[in-house]
């Protein structure tokens, strides 16, 4: 979409997204919390260079340098095992990051399928999918989250060594909670849909014989990438304190493999020896997930002209 | 009863029957069965005589005959045994419902309350200072790991200050109130973080586009003072869809109560779950994650009709 905005004067119009760019720099939580969440990814990513350079390996556990205090050579100490406490919060974030986001992406497919369906479709459709999403949303998602993490892939046929390879048990976390948090999209969808479907230009496409899929993706789709956008920035950071809450309770990402959440597993043991390894990844969780909130929040107000600034 | 309540009562009843088939579904997809509990430490038996319990105890049916007959027995009233508590389900689940009762409506009390006051004050000026306060706490609250806020009050409050003890596991359901309370009160102020901040901002927008309405104005034109017109005109209809919202977060307190009862070790329905499922309980984890999500569906649905019972435009569609 590049439709120019009224511009006065002899000023250059501006495309709809640079209008949106300003709008979103305007709101200071969600520029704030763009440049925190740009930081910590550079932070995450740069692991396997810090690593490097230190000449640390995230695994490699020295039971002569337990809970050492934070020194030169382990910025913010070592673990249980230990490990380099900094080097492990990088790869743990690595991890965070990527469930959240490719558990929202999954999340946005399924929910964006289910949303143009019902909008599109309508009817009865339309009824039962949307009673569907809505039960969805009441249920209890983390007792319901540790029976599917719990699930022994090999009784439904596969391979004993893969069902229980790293691998697997980081898919296992992307998909399961991409399959019970997709409804906020798939209800921004829904609605964007029945908007867009009454338009009259989506009813002259069809008169001239533009088919169904045609219509949804010409007309529907870029019409509603806007509250796409917003749902799934705000999906991204309930992802990520799902997968934190069933880490953190031994259902999810497997050790060694860090996340933010698997480092406080063992944390509530150590409360008087190490205090400080409970802090520092719930810390990092918190920031990362009111970031994600906050640019949802400011993207909310940035796409949407008549949203309260 | 209306059309409308009748049609949402069948579609609940309905839901309740597809989710206990996926969840049976489910849980006979973890890891071994219960024959294999049986067997454990038992080196002696043939591989004859366990096909021969298998069939006994008919784990070798196909899973839509074991459903059924599941699903008969529990008619009959019997839910099963549990093979790590040796006892009765029922005996099992009853007194851990109980102590998850308590704690969910301590919070619910709590967090309801102090969402509602917070949530007006913040809506009285939007944008202003005390607003902007408000909304950070409540995007605070949203934002925080539940576990980690347990975790964290464990350290400061038990742990270092000592002023309540740090596990539940000495927690007596005879040993008093007032007693009780003590091990209570940080699960308890965990959970209403957890909770508060969604409320907050459910009261907050509702309670903005209400002080917007006509009536309102009209109100304040009449020379009424600020809270008069909050608590008298604006309170009612703002909470009207904030109690939908509430009900639907049944199931989200849900998860936050297994999260904490886990961090406390109290013995309520959210630990009883996690429990079964890490030690292969399969007839508790069945009935419990059952039983919570209808918990759940039910809320789902009176709040459904109390929304329409409330606003009677809703029914009529």
């Amino acid at each position: 979409m590049s439709t120019s905005t009224l511009s006065s004067g002899h000023a250059a119009p501006r495309s709809i997204w640079a209008t949106r760019w300003q709008a979103l720099l305007h709101h200071k939580p969600a520029a704030i919390s763009l440049v925190v969440l740009v930081l910590l990814a550079v932070f995450c990513f740069s692991a396997p260079l810090y690593g490097a350079l230190m000449g640390i390996d995230p695994n490699a556990s020295d039971l002569f340098e337990r809970y050492s205090e934070p020194s030169a050579r382990y910025l913010l100490g070592t673990d249980e095992i230990g490990r380099d406490v900094l080097l492990r919060l990088m790869y743990g974030g690595q991890i965070s990051l990527a469930v959240g986001v490719l558990a929202t992406l999954f999340g946005a497919v399924i929910g964006v399928a289910i949303g143009v369906l019902a909008g599109f479709v309508g009817g009865r459709t339309d009824a039962f999918l949307m009673r569907a999403t809505d039960c969805m949303i009441a249920l209890p998602l983390v007792p319901l989250l540790v029976v599917m993490a719990a699930i022994d892939l090999s009784k439904l046929g596969v391979p004993h060594d893969l069902a229980q390879s790293p691998m697997v048990s980081f898919w296992r976390i992307v998909i399961i909670i991409s399959l019970v948090d997709w409804t906020t999209i798939a209800r921004v969808v829904r609605a964007g849909t029945l908007t867009v479907r009454g338009q009259d230009y989506v009813l002259s496409a069809r008169v001239s014989g533009g088919s169904g899929l045609y219509n949804i993706l010409t007309h529907v789709l870029p019409n509603v990438a806007t509250p796409i956008i917003v749902a799934s920035t705000l999906t991204v950071s309930r992802v990520i304190l799902l997968e934190s809450t069933l880490s953190f309770l031994g259902v999810g990402v497997m050790p060694p493999t860090p996340t933010w959440g698997n480092m406080l597993n063992n944390a509530q043991e150590l409360a008087t020896t190490a205090p400080m390894l409970a802090v520092y990844p719930g810390l990092l969780i918190f920031v990362t997930v009111i970031a994600f909130n906050f640019l949802g929040d400011g993207l909310r107000v940035a796409f949407d002209p008549r949203a309260d600034r | 009863m209306s059309s409308y309540s009748l049609r949402r009562t069948a579609q609940a009843l309905l839901v309740a029957v597809i989710m206990s088939f996926a969840l049976y579904n489910m849980i006979s997809l973890l890891p071994g069965d219960p024959v294999d509990l049986m067997l454990e430490g038992n080196p002696s038996l043939t591989p004859e005589l366990v096909a021969q319990m298998r069939q006994l105890h008919g784990v070798d049916q196909p899973v839509l005959t074991r459903y059924w007959s599941w699903l008969n027995s529990l008619a009959a009233g019997d839910m099963g045994y549990s093979n790590t508590h040796f006892k009765p389900v029922s005996a099992v689940l009853t007194p851990a419902l109980v102590q998850t009762s308590k704690l969910m409506i301590l919070t619910f009390v709590i967090s309801v309350t102090a969402s509602i006051v917070l949530g007006c004050i913040a809506a009285m000026k939007p944008g202003g200072w005390v607003d902007n306060v408000i909304s950070f706490v409540a995007f605070a609250c949203i934002s925080s790991p539940a576990f980690w806020v347990a975790l964290i009050f464990l350290m400061v409050f038990a742990v270092k200050l000592q002023w309540v003890p740090a596990t539940a596991t000495a927690l007596d359901p005879n040993m008093g109130f007032l007693q009780e309370l003590r091990y209570l009160v940080l699960p308890v102020l965990t959970l209403t973080l957890f909770s508060m901040g969604q409320y907050i901002r459910y009261v907050r927008a509702s309670m903005i586009e209400t002080l917007n309405a006509d009536y309102i104005r009209t109100a304040r034109a009449k020379g009424l003072n600020q809270w008069t017109v909050i608590s008298r005109h604006a309170l009612r209809n703002a909470l009207v869809p904030v109690v939908t919202l509430m009900a639907l977060s049944f199931g989200s307190l849900m998860s936050g109560a297994l999260v904490v009862e886990t961090m406390f070790g109290i013995q309520g329905m959210g630990k009883a779950i996690y429990d079964a499922v890490m030690h292969k309980d399969f007839n508790v984890a069945m009935i419990g994650v059952l039983f919570a999500t209808l918990i759940t569906l039910f809320a789902n649905l009176v709040a459904d009709l109390a929304y329409g019972w409330l606003d009677p435009r809703i029914s009529l569609k």
